[in-house]
């Protein structure tokens, strides 16, 4: 009765302060206050607490019962926050308060009582209790105190030496339950950069935490099915496999219809449950239940398909199911089983869970299967970039809700992809999109518990600042987006080049919007994925159309500009010139790995001018080896008519020395061997090459991936005269043959005379011996009205 | 003593052809899928290279020139392209040309297979006698510093070749070093050794005193 009486004095009193809130309790030291016996995680609370407040305020926080100071901060279950009886099983996970009064500040949550040291890998990923942990990087967050990159070292403190905390009661809990972070585990091994940030996977937890990410949630794991090996111990049953359009069974993948395969994922179901090892269900081949990430639930789900198998059995017994369960995938196939399994274990193993993802081949809602109540779910989709199209946006939003109709939004947590670098797909070019993560959780809010995000790069340092914002936003997405950038990049890199890389992340994040709408179509149909699926072509898209030499210049001005700006800052300048090796160099290399040709090649413009206007483009030399000056050449084109018309003027000042073969008829297939000219035309996967020696024969060949013919271009005309000072070639093609406003082209000369070194030469620079038969050295004309 | 060191690299230069062809379809080979429809060409283009490897070209080719009719997918049709030229270079040169031309004018999305086809494309013109172009074509694989080490070391080789054929020896040097370094960065064995054989002959080791 007393103690209700406290607690009801204590709510009219805080919210009597709340009224009336105002900072009054401002203080540089204080005694950090937990319980004698303190769990490890309070313990952690209270040393994170102390060093940061020690480095902001200079001031001393001495740990232990309290004493030394006026003022205390007071962590987890220390005797005076139990007397408080704040209700924490009222708070969902993750969730604390903070108390506020004259004299004292008290940060509370449910915590592991284990009060052995904290294990920081446990702690970022399986600890359901650590939310006095979480209150104090709150609190530490309300002094200034920031953490935009993994590593102490990284960590910003503002200039302030005293601590204010409004007085009153503050109720923290995260939007979103579903928070895990992208490859902090081997963040060591997998980030080359990662000695820049911290010298162990240790920081790295500590940024994840610092962040207040969630840690494991529900549905995480991925195909089971090849974990288990059944091939090792079915080979005498390949009747239990796929089988392919080609009458084989494939090993990889089961017959989800055969009566096996329900049972053994029910054994092994049962066996994880009831704690046994996985040969009590018959698996004698496995040491352990490898991909099964929570006791609470068991993960049954198919292997990843390729591209061009699907793992969909085609045996008569499958093929009967989908004609009576029609469905555009496997769902309902293999959710019979799922369904069956978890059916099964409800009775035996209350509470307990079967998992799975919502993904090829089975990404559709199941509806000629009722679902159990003890299943778990995660919905695999392309996540933030999606925001980007509108109509598949809304597909994908269409598809959370069947689920969150059915489960509840709490229990939709989503796997998303930011990797496009996945497998060098696309590797080089920013994904970096702190705008549309933003947008899209404001769409997801009401309908997914969260998000996994699957952030890679070749670098951390490409994915840092998205995996910060990405962590405050789900912690809270209400943050202002604006101004948690600004925050990000000040405190990165300064008040000075800050606002400088802001801008170039904004640059990339539009110019990664431009090229998603370029090979995305935006159909509601999710199936359809375009040009996504080529890796040649989009790094060629992107490096051409996005990522341009005058692009890639901008980025280097603005780094340039940047290093300028924080120059009088060693720390500020470190971080922006870890900007070149780790993300701008890595770009340029990888942007010429694709376009090392292409960047050499000229685009051309061609008018409907006289020849007299026309720009006559000089042929270089196309050899590697032989610097010596050539006899001059040059090009010229324009359009008439709708006819290209070439004229290529040879300079050659002993025309009776000509290696050509006077007696080569015109269509010869060896004139390629004489003194010669040749012309390459591209276009529609098409190679034209039209070979015209200095005698005025000439042939045509035409080459594709299904042909090669020899056969005149439909109306072209060759004319060769010979001029003073060597000989004039006129070429007319009527456009028709060549239709499009581009056309790939180039121009060699191969002069071959008596007593003179054979001499190479090209209109275009791309096209040295060796790519002269190679469309992506040719320049680019571009035709003009 | 030049006379008799050309001898000998004309000789190894043999060898290494026929290794090349071996190890490319061995390349080959270790690139397919193992699902259904890539399972049908795997096991018809291995069926191709097990004839080559038997020395019956002409079945192979026969062979491999049916699958042309077929409707495999552009990586495909570009692998059987790239090793039908490859396989007919000293055979058949001009029907050899046109299949690696129609082979580079098919669309790829396999790096490993759009970069395989220069490669041959360089050796065809190296065993031409083109060996400037020869570097040129293969320059586009060893542009790609991500490229396959198998292939850069092909690449590197091919280079290293042509520049010893045209009496280039520093370049020729520098290209071998290229090779045994891209040699011994493949995951698995790999057999560089012709390369630091060739690297011996050019850098004979000083006389000891």
């Amino acid at each position: 009765m007393t103690r209700s009486r406290i607690s009801i004095f204590l709510v009219l009193f805080y919210a009597g302060c709340l009224l009336h809130a105002q900072p009054l309790c401002q203080f540089k030291e204080a005694d950090i206050i937990i319980p004698e016996t303190a769990p490890g995680i309070v313990q952690l609370a209270a040393e994170e607490l102390q060093k940061h407040l020690h480095q902001l305020t200079g001031g001393e926080f001495p740990i232990g019962q309290g004493g030394n100071h006026e003022f205390s901060l007071i962590l987890g279950n220390a005797p005076q926050n139990q007397v408080l009886n704040l209700d924490l099983d009222s708070l969902p996970r993750d969730g604390f308060f903070i108390l506020t009064t004259g004299k004292s500040v008290h940060i509370l949550g449910r915590d592991n009582p284990s009060t052995r040291k904290a294990n920081l890998f446990y702690l970022m990923y399986d600890c359901q209790d650590r939310a006095t942990l979480l209150g104090v990087y709150e609190f530490l967050e309300q002094q200034g105190i920031r953490w935009p990159a993994p590593g102490e070292i990284n960590t910003f403190f503002p200039n302030k030496t005293i601590l204010s905390s409004t007085i009153g009661l503050q109720r923290h809990q995260p939007v979103f339950t579903d928070r895990m972070g992208c490859e902090y585990w081997n963040f060591m091994q997998r980030y080359q950069d990662s000695t820049e940030y911290v010298k162990s996977n240790e920081e790295v937890f500590l940024w994840g935490l610092r962040l207040k990410l969630s840690g494991r949630t529900s549905a995480i794991g991925c195909h089971t099915e090849q974990f288990l090996k059944l091939w090792e111990i079915w080979k005498d049953h390949p009747e239990r496999f796929q089988l392919m359009k080609d009458g084989k069974r494939n090993f990889n993948y089961l017959c989800w219809t055969d009566p096996a395969v329900e049972e053994v994922w029910f054994r092994s179901a049962d066996a994880f449950f009831s704690g046994e090892k996985p040969e009590t269900a018959g698996l004698s081949h496995l040491n352990s239940w490898r991909g099964q990430n929570s006791p609470r639930e068991f993960f049954i789900d198919p292997m990843d398909h390729g591209s061009k198998n699907d793992g969909r059995c085609l045996c008569p017994r499958c093929e009967e199911f989908r004609r009576q369960h029609p469905c555009p995938d496997d769902t309902e196939l293999v959710w019979t089983v799922i369904a069956s399994v978890a059916e099964r274990i409800r009775d035996k193993h209350p509470g307990k869970l079967i998992a799975t993802l919502v993904y090829p081949p089975k990404h559709h809602l199941p509806t000629t299967i009722k679902l159990p109540d003890n299943i778990a779910v995660r919905i695999c989709l392309p996540g933030a970039k999606t925001a980007a199209l509108p109509q598949r946006l809304k597909g994908e939003l269409q598809r959370i809700k069947e689920w969150s109709d059915i489960l509840g939004k709490d229990q939709v947590p989503l796997w998303t992809y930011q990797c496009e670098i996945f497998g060098r797909k696309l590797p080089g070019p920013p994904e970096v999109y702190p705008g549309l993560f933003a947008s899209y959780l404001q769409h997801i809010r009401p309908l997914a518990a969260g998000i996994s995000n699957e952030i890679h790069g070749l670098s951390h340092t490409y994915r840092n600042m998205d995996m910060y914002i990405q962590a405050r936003l789900l912690w809270n997405p209400d943050r202002d987006l604006n101004t948690e950038l600004k925050e990000y990049f000040e405190a990165y890199y300064g008040l000075q080049a800050g606002p400088v890389l802001q801008a170039l992340f904004q640059r990339f994040e539009e110019n990664w919007i431009r090229y998603w709408r370029r090979v995305t179509p935006d159909s509601t149909d999710m199936e359809k994925v375009g040009l996504a699926r080529d890796g040649q072509a989009l790094k060629k898209i992107i490096w051409s159309e996005i990522y341009t030499p005058a692009e890639m210049q901008h980025i280097e001005d603005t780094l340039k500009q940047a290093e300028t700006l924080c120059a009088g800052n060693a720390e500020h300048l470190r971080r922006v010139r870890m900007l070149r090796p780790w993300l701008f160099d890595i770009m340029k290399e990888e942007r010429n790995e694709v376009m090392h040709l292409r960047d050499l090649c000229p685009d051309i413009d061609v008018f409907s001018r006289p020849w007299e206007q026309t720009t006559a483009v000089p042929l270089i030399n196309a050899s590697r080896l032989k610097q010596e000056s050539l006899q001059f050449g040059t090009c010229q084109l324009r359009v008439d008519n709708k006819q290209l018309q070439i004229r290529v003027i040879a300079h050659e000042p002993t025309p009776e020395k000509t290696l050509t073969d006077p007696k080569r008829p015109t269509g010869d297939h060896g004139l390629w061997r004489d003194n010669v000219l040749e012309f390459f035309f591209f276009a529609d996967d098409t190679l034209t090459q039209l070979m015209v020696n200095d005698l005025g024969a000439w042939s045509c060949r035409r080459v594709s991936s299904q042909a090669v013919s020899w056969e005149p271009l439909p109306g072209v005309d060759v004319k060769v005269e010979k001029t003073e000072t060597g000989f004039l070639c006129k070429l007319i093609v009527p456009r028709a043959n060549f239709p499009g406003e581009t056309l790939l082209f180039n121009v060699t000369r191969s002069r071959r005379v008596k007593d003179s070194a054979e001499e190479n030469s090209t209109l275009s620079p791309g096209s040295k011996l060796g790519n002269w038969h190679n469309p992506e050295s040719f320049a680019r004309l571009h035709f003009k009205p | 003593m030049k006379k008799n060191g050309n001898r000998i690299t004309t000789a190894g230069c043999r060898i290494l052809f026929i290794g090349l062809l071996l190890t490319l379809s061995k390349m080959y080979a270790a690139s397919s899928d193992t699902d259904g429809q890539e399972m049908n060409f795997a096991s018809f283009f291995q069926e191709g290279v097990r004839l080559a490897g038997s020395g019956d070209y002409e079945t192979a080719t026969r062979h491999l020139q049916a699958g042309l009719q077929q409707d495999w997918n552009s990586v495909e049709r570009r692998r059987l392209l790239t090793y039908l030229g490859s396989l007919n270079t000293s055979r058949d040169p001009e029907q050899a040309w046109h299949w690696l031309l129609q082979a580079i004018m098919t669309p790829c999305s396999s790096e490993l297979i759009y970069l395989r086809t220069f490669l041959d494309f360089g050796e065809f013109l190296y065993r031409q006698d083109h060996c400037e172009a020869a570097i040129g074509a293969a320059e586009n694989v060893t542009a790609r510093k991500h490229a396959h080490s198998g292939l850069l070391f092909s690449a590197h080789f091919l280079i290293a070749r042509s520049y010893q054929k045209l009496e280039l020896t520093d370049q020729a040097i520098f290209h071998y070093q290229k090779a045994v370094e891209a040699g011994k960065n493949v995951p698995y064995k790999f057999n560089y050794s012709v390369a630091e054989k060739a690297l011996q002959q050019l850098q004979p080791r000083e006389a000891k005193p």
